[in-house]
């Protein structure tokens, strides 16, 4: 069995799930794909992924109406080794990087992490993950059963097929939950999120200040509904909240195009951003080391180009 | 009560990657002790500055060079460093077989580990240590508190951040924001001179690692780095709006 | 005599010596010999520097001088201005290696570096070495934590670097509890944020003396900012005293020594503007390739073309030279330091007579030192191209900052004086054996050519030509002193280019020394101490020329320059494929690196 745990929101089945989907399927190793359902009220979230799947697993109690890294990590271990799953797939947010060593250490199987490709070869598993911020692809392999958590946006998302998967509700032996959560601040935002944007819109110190960053910033991305990224120079500096940062200590992003606005490019920024297939550079700094890694550049006054390119948009 | 922080050696993030025989080289390359680490240390250094009876013991694994971020630790302030000396390519949760060893030998109460650092970004060695200890663990923490034999403190989740509230021992992982490392000063310089480094060797903790690193490789993405002429705003907007809706299609 | 950060390498060597005697390469202390503690002082330091100073160089060169104050203050904190302080004051006492370790890592951005020397060097050393218990319980540890700044008050508009003729007179108050100071100061550095002013005067237009005069003691005032060329974030102001009432309990030291005071700290000034210039170098190196390694002409990075790697693969060796040549001088101050018995009450004096000894180094490492500095900002700024002349990138600052090296701490050209005229008097004075080894150079060149000695190592020819260095210089030495006699030293031009030729013998000489003690496991340091050796024979030459253009002429001439070829004959290394594996590896690593 491959199995595979799925991960939701706001009662739908998140983009990074159907990814593991496709990464389950495409592996090569033997066995059914069953997806595990883990939470409170969650029968909508099986219903869906059940298209899509071999067999979803359920696991719907008031206990798991909130995550906890201890909780998550004993149902998983425990559906995985009662399923003899050889191998065990969680979306590379960060709660599945929380739990997923815990896993791995319970069932005695091997980590790997943030993958972007995985690959059978007889008992052997092959994969490639990216470190030094990104700069390198590191190939790695491991023997028997593994845990891994998947990059999101390195697989395609599967599609959900005519073909409805057989529920299964599953019985756990659940530990006390020990961190106690007393607070919670969401990321407010209506837009896409950064992880599974098409499109990520990211400005700079370049940018100006805070109100620019909404003019121009935000309005560019609200304009081709697009995700907004900031540098850490700005979190920082308070004109962005952290939910929004890319790069080494924010978020690593993927996406179809990254639009740089005043953004000169240090290495710890680039290191969320540089896997991007399309990168756009609008910059003042000719220099800026961006524009080195830019498929589009545009040398300039963002406050001038900016509203120039939401003018032509809006044509 | 008596804290870990696990010190790691990383190629500084200012230095260039290079890769000699499928992997990275770091012979003669700028190596510093993991900015992750060091918010963990400076962490554990503030709660013993607050006025909890605390021992800071700083904790490397790894090849011989590794001494020197743990003298860099002590002369941050740990009290004192335990150096597991190994050329061994450990993975993670090897490494949390000897971090949790340790940790009993040495009847911690908390342990500090780093997360999303310079050469692997991973909060996975102080999850799958506290697996092994069975304590509770927090993960992207950047803010951070003892009291009354608890934690508590803010970290960050899936969509935003929680604050939390949990029992010692605990196992905790840093996030930028945690704290601003000090400079270790030069009098603590010296002072460190005098303090313990403890070298122990891996095979005690009878490791075997199960992940084999196969290759390194560096690459590098061509670029179009296609410059449009900016001098005429309008146009120029035209067309990168032509190139984003035609070439990159990532616009209707 | 201090806290040795790290155990004594250097061998106990006589200041001068280097001209006439040879060293081992175990001989000399090197940055390969630090200790584990002077690493980490390194890394505070470099962190500092990177993470205060060049954070907030703005603020800085728009000369808001709560920002710098409030720098020197964290700096304090870090211990970083106590490394010369007594213990007995809170201080901590270090070796000379480890304070130029300071010096050399603290120097990103002039303006902070002028500052912070100032304030540890001129401004707190006479303090240190000459103050009463009581005066340096009640100032020093408000210096050492950079809670007051410290400012030195000697130059006048008519004397710079001749101190000694200030005009300032201090007369003693009819009651004899003041001293009443009159005159005028100029050039005065950290005058504008100082809280407390090493000031000389002469007692009744006799005796040259110094007093300590608080910011704010009624009499005294600070001028407007002076408008400079570089170090713009610096405070250089005049100082203006009118019956500036100072408690004689203020005198520094005795009534009439205020020489010694003057003088014994321009040694230590010296060889920390020497470091403080490597620091400088090795930063304006890394902008410089950096820039160079972003920057694309003609398709490529500007740092492929061979005239540029020129100028990198130079800029590169000199710092390597530079580093060799300040720790190898100040290590062998170490070692001389050593053997003094800290305890001692006349300790200070000690102190200063030993380093006096290595006077000619310290003058020599100030010269090499700042125009070393000044070749590689001009390097930097030409690798920039346009934008090298425009305020936005700091290679224009550097260019700017690093002129005033070759003018404060006495003059290169006052220092070249100062580096051939030592070496003579101490001759005459038969503590330096210069005269008989001029003798047998003399007559070894007189007896005609002799078989090459065959040296081994991968350094054998640069060997040879250090020797013939050395030779060239004592040839040179006794030409011109056959010629001139007692007025060689009015023959300035004369003295000039023998000091190049005895500042080259240092600085090759160190150079390979260094690079002998990494026996042979770095060949990019052997690439450097080729290259460099290559450059420094070139200056030995072209000051051998001068000199003896200058000293004969008809068959006299012709006989000096047979001899000069002699001793000059060698086969030129390849200096273009040894600048491109230097520039090769430098590049690569984005700064300089070993």
């Amino acid at each position: 069995m491959i199995l595979l745990v799925v991960e939701y929101s706001g009662g739908k089945v998140s983009k990074s799930t159907y990814e593991l989907v496709t990464c389950a399927r495409q592996l090569g190793r033997e066995g059914p794909v069953a997806a595990l359902v883990l939470g409170s009220n969650i029968a909508p979230v099986a219903s869906e992924i059940a298209g899509a799947v071999d067999q979803v697993l359920v696991a719907d109690r008031a206990e798991l109406a909130q995550f906890d890294s201890e909780l998550w990590a004993a149902a998983v271990a425990q559906i995985a080794s009662e399923g003899e799953a050889s191998t065990v797939l969680i979306g590379g947010s960060r709660s599945g990087r929380d739990y997923s060593p815990r896993v791995a250490v319970k069932l005695d199987a091997s980590l790997l992490e943030d993958i972007i490709t995985l690959q059978a070869d007889g008992e052997k598993l092959i994969a490639e993950h990216y470190t030094y911020l990104a700069r390198v692809t590191e190939k790695v392999e491991v023997q028997g059963v593994a845990v891994i958590t998947v990059k999101p946006g390195a697989f395609a998302a599967a599609v959900r097929g005519s073909e409805v998967a057989e529920q299964f509700d599953v019985d756990l032996d659940l530990p006390p939950r020990r961190l106690q959560v007393t607070g919670k601040t969401g990321e407010k935002t209506t837009r896409v999120p950064l992880s599974e944007a098409d499109v990520v819109v990211a400005g700079g110190r370049g940018v100006g200040s805070a109100e620019s960053f909404t003019k121009l910033v935000e309005g560019l991305a609200d304009q081709i509904g697009a995700a907004v990224g900031a540098t850490r120079a700005i979190v920082d500096a308070g004109w962005r909240p952290y939910a929004e940062q890319v790069g080494q200590t924010g978020k690593t992003v993927a996406p179809k195009a990254y639009i740089a606005i005043g953004i000169s490019g240090a290495v710890q920024h680039l290191s969320g951003m540089n896997k991007s297939k399309y990168i756009i550079a609008i910059n003042k700094d000719a220099e800026a080391p961006i524009f080195k890694i830019a498929d589009y550049g545009m040398v300039g006054d963002v406050n001038l180009l900016v509203p120039a390119i939401l003018d032509e948009l809006r044509k | 009560m008596r804290v870990l922080t696990l010190i790691r050696q990383v190629l500084d993030a200012e230095e260039s990657v290079r890769i000699k025989d499928g992997a990275v080289d770091l012979e003669g390359r700028k190596l510093v002790m993991d900015t992750m680490d060091e918010y963990g240390l400076e962490q554990a250094l503030r709660i013993r500055e607050a006025g909890v009876e605390t021992e800071v013991v700083a904790v490397a694994i790894g090849p011989a060079r590794c001494q020197d971020v743990l003298r860099n630790a002590l002369a941050m302030g740990a009290d004192r460093a335990i150096h597991v000396e190994t050329d061994a390519k450990l993975d993670v949760i090897a490494v949390s077989k000897v971090m949790a060893a340790i940790a009993t030998q040495e009847a911690a109460d908390l342990i500090f580990s780093g997360g999303q650092q310079a050469d692997w970004d991973s909060h996975a060695l102080g999850a799958a240590t506290a697996e092994r200890l069975q304590w509770p663990q927090v993960t992207w923490t950047n803010a951070l508190e003892v009291k009354d034999g608890s934690l508590t403190g803010k970290h960050d989740v899936d969509e935003g951040s929680e604050t939390f509230a949990m029992p010692l021992p605990a196992v905790v992982t840093t996030q930028q924001g945690l704290n601003e490392p000090r400079y270790p000063t030069l009098p603590n310089i010296m002072k460190a001179k005098k303090k313990e480094l403890r070298k122990e060797s891996l095979a005690q903790f009878e490791v075997v690692p199960k992940t084999t690193v196969v290759s390194e490789t560096v690459q590098v993405k061509e670029r179009m780095k296609k410059m449009l002429d900016t001098k005429d705003a309008a146009v120029a907007a035209s067309e990168l709006v032509k190139l984003l809706r035609n070439e990159a299609r990532v616009i209707g | 005599m201090s806290t040795a950060v790290a155990p004594m390498v250097a061998k106990r060597v006589n200041g001068g010596s280097f001209l006439i005697e040879d060293l081992t390469a175990a001989d000399v202390f090197t940055l390969e010999d630090l200790s584990e503690e002077q690493k980490q002082i390194v890394k505070t330091t470099a962190d500092f520097a990177e993470k205060e100073i060049l954070t907030h160089v703005d603020a800085i060169e728009a000369k808001q001088f709560d920002v710098t104050k409030a720098l020197l203050q964290k700096a304090g904190d870090l211990g970083l201005m106590s490394a010369d302080v007594p213990e007995e004051f809170g201080g901590l006492e270090m070796d000379k290696i480890t304070s130029a370790l300071i010096s050399d890592n603290i120097s990103v951005l002039g303006s902070f570096s002028v500052a912070f020397s100032a304030h540890t060097g001129i401004g707190m050393l006479p303090l240190i070495w000459y103050g009463t218990k009581a005066q340096k319980e009640k100032y020093l540890a408000k210096l050492a934590t950079g809670e007051w700044v410290a400012s030195y008050a000697l130059s006048e508009s008519s004397s710079g670097s001749d101190a000694m003729n200030i005009r300032t007179q201090a007369v003693l108050s009819p009651d004899g509890r003041h001293y009443v100071l009159n005159g005028e100061k100029m050039w005065i550095s950290n005058a504008g944020m100082a809280n407390l002013f090493t000031v000389f005067a002469k007692i009744d237009g006799q005796k040259f003396s110094a007093f300590l005069i608080e910011a704010g003691t009624p009499g005294l005032t600070v001028g407007p900012e002076e408008h400079k060329l570089g170090i713009r974030g610096s405070s250089t102001c005049p100082l203006s005293l009118s019956d500036c009432m100072v408690p004689v309990e203020n005198l520094l030291g005795e009534a009439g020594n205020g020489h010694r005071i003057a003088f014994n700290i321009l040694n230590v000034g010296r060889y920390k503007l020497g470091a403080a210039a490597v620091g400088g170098a090795r930063h304006a190196f890394r902008n410089g390739i950096k820039y160079g390694n972003d920057r694309i002409a003609f398709g490529k990075a500007v740092t492929s073309f061979g005239l540029i790697q020129e100028k990198i693969a130079e800029s590169a060796t000199l710092i390597y030279a530079g580093e060799a040549l300040v720790y190898r001088v100040v290590g062998a101050i170490d070692a001389s330091l050593a053997e003094l018995d800290k305890s001692a009450p006349d300790i200070s004096l000690q102190v200063q007579k030993r380093i006096e000894e290595f006077a000619v180094e310290c003058s020599i490492i100030k010269v090499w030192g700042s125009e070393m500095l000044e070749r590689i900002v001009d390097h930097v700024l030409q690798i920039h191209g346009g934008y090298g002349y425009v305020e936005e990138f700091p290679a224009e600052r550097g260019y700017r900052d690093a002129r005033i090296n070759k003018i404060f701490e006495g003059t290169n050209e006052i220092n070249r004086l100062i580096t051939t005229g030592w070496m003579i008097k101490r001759a005459l004075q038969g503590k330096l054996a210069l005269l008989p080894a001029i003798q047998k150079v003399m007559d070894e060149v007189m007896a005609g050519p002799s078989p090459r000695e065959e040296q081994g190592g991968a350094l054998a020819t640069q060997r040879a030509l250090l020797a013939n260095a050395k030779k060239i210089g004592l040839f040179c030495a006794g030409a011109a002193s056959q010629k001139f006699g007692q007025t060689l030293e009015e023959q300035q031009e004369v003295m000039g280019a023998l000091a190049d030729i005895i500042i080259e013998v240092l600085a090759l000489e160190s150079t390979l020394l260094r690079t002998e003690k990494m026996a042979g496991t770095k060949p990019l340091a052997i690439a450097m101490a080729k290259y460099y050796a290559a450059r420094s024979f070139r200056i030995v030459e072209k000051s051998a020329e001068l000199i003896i253009g200058a000293v004969a002429e008809g068959d006299m001439l012709r006989t000096q320059m047979t001899i000069f070829r002699r001793l000059s004959k060698h086969e030129p290394e390849n200096t273009v494929a040894l600048g491109r594996q230097i520039a090769g590896a430098m590049i690569e690593a984005g700064r300089y690196a070993l």
